[in-house]
């Protein structure tokens, strides 16, 4: 009896013990750190994305939905729209077509594979700007690539990429195309080296084609590698904003203008920081939104 | 250090992984558990070294209860299966890690390591990394580290496993010269019942979480507790066949033979269980009963045969001496005598073992 | 059979596969190597041959004096050496805040750790574009608008969750009885933070620190918003600053500052280009 009391006294009093405190004071700093400068401008964002600015002393007013009315019904957040989708072609759907090509090219039979590799991902760690500048400067009037065309013969007069409103946007996504190639090729050859030889090779014995060891084998082993780059290329687009900005800032007549550079134009260059926030969360939801319905399209739960 | 574990549950979400264990381990006894992966015996061992909590139940040294301290404060040494010696410091580092933060001096620490290092003959790697070393050597410096520490408790976790089967056998001798050298308590988990027998003073049998016996090396073979200790200890494996006990004639009668029951026999035996080594092989005409040889494995020192006997299901082991020979379709003669059966009853528990070789041995002087 | 026999040749013996894939490969490499060379066979042109038609397309004469002209137009030391500080600044509190972090999430089993992650997770679709308003606001209220510790800790916070799912992969791959041989061994909670784990986690330290760095060293937007002072510019805003104000004429001067930037970044990704794709390709096994 008093043996069994004994015990119960020694649980009760080493049982706070159980709980162990040392993960939650590693992520502390981290905790503080996203607590005040993620969480806190979040809700604040979010808080100002109701109100209106209504005297330069910064004083403001709720004012319901009508931020958010006011981007919805703005005609430019829809040619904005249109041509992010038209732009992530190019951030997303093009660099991954080519980046599994090139994976596939380098992954297996090629002398000098970790070069290549290196190679080709340079463009990612050139400075956006500098890779801006650059094309800007090949895609003059009296550029590298007019003076190709014309040379070629493909064009009679040298275009003008950068200040056509057919051809400014694809000029910006020409440099996207250069910047972020390497990007995912290198995420796609990493999964491509997971990929074990013997299904290879049993499917070569077993007398499959090319295309059905692609279709059947490569690409259903490479899902997890292609939705991870397809969410970082989601969420990249929505974050784009330096690439127009160097070489178009949008124009001409906002023929390139993205979702993203139209946002800071609402908020930086209008200073309406009542429809910037709920800009903000629009773009948010967007990015939130495209990502789930790629995690869902492709049937991937592992994020 | 005596350890004490009492009514300890472990239970990982749904699966109960140790089931309401008690046992004592006596200070200074080298104990082993032993049972089948998934029995309960590392998670046993975690606990006692406070890498796990027990759901309930309370586990004591030296009847202070630890039940909840940290693996810090248990002051405990452990090897770990993959020996978990750290790659980025050299086999001296090693085994200074943990002594370092301590009040033992620097000349005491460097005294413990040499002398340690030239017990298990590692003196020349010290120097070295843990990946340019081999295997039998890695796991001599994970002792190292150990023993270093002058633990009062020594819970060794499969340590040999990892090893090949020579090595294995040496190690074994090692470990157990080991122990009567630093006489520390000592716990070992293993799931290779030969290493329990062979190095324990104790064995504790575990199976689902439930401790099934707990005793010498020697009870747990000649008087298993139930059919699960039986079948796991010994090799090869106890014969189990099909019986019943016929009161009246004091007989045990299975498919396919009868045999006289020992005298101390009663109730209910639904198994009969013969080891391999029990069994004698005898002239057609002289045996209990007669059965075909289907395979004959020559080990050398022994040999092997199993048998098929009309009227079983199951075909039966037989151990003979190495010079004997016997090739497949041979008719032979098997001989049980009735002292060293093993009967269950319906619940597999065991409600007749023969005598210990050791007191029998006392009886005939 | 190998595998490289499998895809080397056509059962025919002709080897077009091997072809399509060194020109595929070839055409790439073009595609890279032409911008990277046209920017500083650029730099390299005296006026005369900046803005004529046909181009020159190789410098001749070449010359750097682009350079040392265009280093008189501006504080360029100024903003490399901002640049500098603000990356590696940012390098170091990234690290010191997310290894620990990623520690707790890779090793620890505890209530909440699941959620944490998801949360860490969540934190990597906010297109950080959204939070420059509250931001700003933020950084005023605490006096940091327009510093350069302002910008560090922001990009702290942005690539926190990166980096701490970068180290999280790193540090999964450990043997847990690594810890549990130092906690038994009594070796305190800090020491085998530091002297068992960082020790065995370094190249994925070197990866993450190195794409923080590289991220932050070419981050453009944040920098642009939050440094007004010409004299606190980071390198990327400073080029697009001289790009504005002297616009096509000095594309040589352009293309030397261009260069130069560039160049930190290439020589940190050619020393260190394993880590580098490792982190990349890290990134591919969350």
């Amino acid at each position: 009896m008093s043996e069994t009391q004994d015990s119960l006294v020694g649980k009760l009093t080493t049982d706070r013990s159980q709980l162990d405190w040392r993960p939650y004071v590693y992520l502390l700093p981290a905790f503080v750190m996203v607590a005040i400068f993620l969480a806190y401008p979040l809700v604040d964002t979010f808080l100002l994305s109701f109100q209106e600015v209504v005297t330069l002393g910064g004083e403001t007013r709720w004012v319901g939905l009508d931020n958010y009315v006011a981007v919805v019904t703005d005609p430019l957040f829809w040619v904005a729209a249109k041509n992010t989708l038209i732009f992530s072609v190019g951030m997303i759907v093009l660099p991954l077509v080519l980046g599994l090509g090139l994976a596939m090219a380098i992954n297996r039979g090629i002398e000098g594979r970790s070069f290549l590799r290196s190679l080709i991902f340079v463009p990612v760690v050139v400075p956006i700007v500098v890779a801006g500048i650059v094309f800007s400067w090949l895609l003059s009037p009296n550029g590298l690539v007019n003076w190709l065309l014309t040379t070629a013969g493909v064009i009679e007069e040298p275009a003008r990429f950068l200040n056509s409103t057919t051809l400014s946007l694809p000029s910006v996504m020409l440099m996207v195309l250069w910047k972020r190639t390497g990007y995912y090729m290198v995420i796609l050859l990493a999964g491509l080296q997971g990929l074990p030889d013997d299904v290879y090779e049993a499917a070569k014995i077993m007398g499959k084609s090319r295309w059905a060891m692609f279709r059947h084998i490569t690409l259903p082993l490479l899902k997890p590698a292609i939705l991870i780059t397809l969410v970082l290329g989601i969420i990249d687009t929505v974050r784009a904003f330096a690439h127009v900005y160097v070489m178009t800032g949008g124009g001409p007549s906002n023929s390139s203008e993205i979702l993203s550079t139209h946002f800071y134009q609402v908020a930086f260059g209008y200073f309406n920081f009542g429809k910037g926030a709920a800009y903000g969360f629009i773009l948010f939801g967007m990015a939130l939104v495209f990502s789930t319905i790629a995690i869902k399209l492709s049937g991937g739960t592992e994020i | 250090m005596e350890i004490q574990l009492h009514d300890i549950t472990k239970r990982f979400d749904e699966l109960v992984a140790v089931n309401d264990l008690s046992m004592t381990i006596r200070d200074g006894e080298f104990l082993t558990l032993v049972g089948p992966s998934g029995c309960g015996k590392t998670t046993t061992l975690r606990m006692i070294a406070g890498l796990e909590t027990p759901t309930d139940g309370i586990i004591e040294f030296g009847g202070e209860d630890m039940t909840y301290a940290s693996p810090q404060e248990r002051e405990l040494a452990f090897v770990f299966q993959a020996y978990a010696l750290y790659p980025h410091m050299s086999a001296r580092k090693n085994m200074s890690f943990a002594l370092e933060h301590t009040d033992i001096s620097e000349e005491e620490i460097e005294q413990r390591i040499s002398e340690t290092a030239s017990m298990l003959g590692i003196e020349e790697h010290l120097d070295k990394n843990p990946p340019a070393l081999s295997g039998g050597q890695q796991q001599r410096v994970a002792l190292g580290r150990s023993i270093v520490r002058d633990p009062e408790i020594f819970l060794l976790d499969e340590p040999l496993s990892n090893l090949d089967a020579k090595l294995r056998v040496k190690m074994r001798a090692e470990l157990q010269q080991l122990h009567r050298e630093i006489q520390t308590t000592t716990i070992y988990v293993t799931h290779d019942q030969e290493e329990a027998m062979t190095m324990s003073d104790r064995v504790a049998i575990l199976n689902n979480g439930d401790l099934q016996q707990i005793d010498t090396p020697e009870v747990v073979y000649s008087q298993p507790a139930n059919r699960f200790v039986a079948g796991f200890i010994g090799s090869p494996s106890m014969n189990f066949l099909d019986c019943r006990f016929e009161e009246s004639s004091g007989t045990i009668q299975t498919d396919a033979f009868t045999i006289e029951a020992p005298s101390e026999a009663s109730g209910d035996i639904t198994t009969l269980g013969v080891r391999p080594e029990e069994l004698t092989i005898v002239p057609t005409r002289d045996g209990d009963f007669s059965a075909e040889v289907t395979v004959f494995e020559q080990i050398g020192a022994y040999n092997i045969i199993h048998l098929a006997v009309d009227g079983l299901d199951e075909g039966i082991v037989a151990q003979v001496d190495g010079s004997k020979h016997f090739d497949a379709g041979d008719t032979v003669g098997v001989d049980i005598d009735p002292k060293h059966v093993h009967l269950f009853d319906a619940n597999d528990e065991a409600v007749y073992n023969p005598p210990l070789a050791s007191e029998e041995s006392t009886a005939l002087v | 059979m190998s595998v490289t026999d499998v895809f080397a040749t056509d059962q025919d013996g002709f080897p077009w596969e091997q072809i399509v894939r060194y020109v595929a490969v070839s055409l790439a490499a073009l595609f890279v190597l032409v911008p990277l060379y046209w920017m500083v066979a650029t730099s390299l042109k005296d006026p005369s041959q900046i803005g004529i038609f046909p181009p020159t397309l190789v410098p001749s004469p070449a010359t750097v004096e682009p350079y040392f002209e265009a280093w008189e137009t501006g504080p360029w030391g100024q903003w490399f050496l901002n640049t500098m500080l603000i990356s590696g600044g940012s390098t170091i509190v990234t690290l010191a805040i997310a290894t620990p972090a990623a520690y707790a999430l890779a090793r620890f089993d505890f209530p909440g750790s699941n959620p944490i992650y998801l949360l860490f997770l969540g934190l990597l679709m906010i297109p950080a574009q959204i939070l420059l308003i509250p931001l700003y606001n933020l950084l005023s209220t605490l006096g940091l608008v327009d510093t350069r510790l302002g910008l560090i800790l922001v990009y702290s916070t942005f690539f926190l969750a990166f980096s701490i799912f970068l180290l999280h992969s790193f540090m999964t791959n450990l043997p847990e009885s690594l810890e549990e041989a130092a906690r038994i061994g009594g070796i305190p909670e800090w020491k085998i933070f530091f002297q068992v784990i960082l020790p065995l986690v370094k190249s994925g330290l070197t990866a993450t620190g190195m794409l923080i760095f590289v991220f932050t060293w070419n981050e453009f937007l944040f920098a642009l918003t939050f440094l007004k002072s010409e004299q606190l510019y980071t390198i990327s805003v400073g080029l697009q600053s001289f790009q504005g104000i002297h616009g096509a004429t000095v594309y040589n001067q352009l293309f030397a500052m261009s260069t130069l930037a560039t160049l930190p970044v290439i020589i940190l990704f050619a020393l260190f280009s394993e880590q580098f794709i490792e982190g990349i390709a890290g990134l591919e096994m969350q």
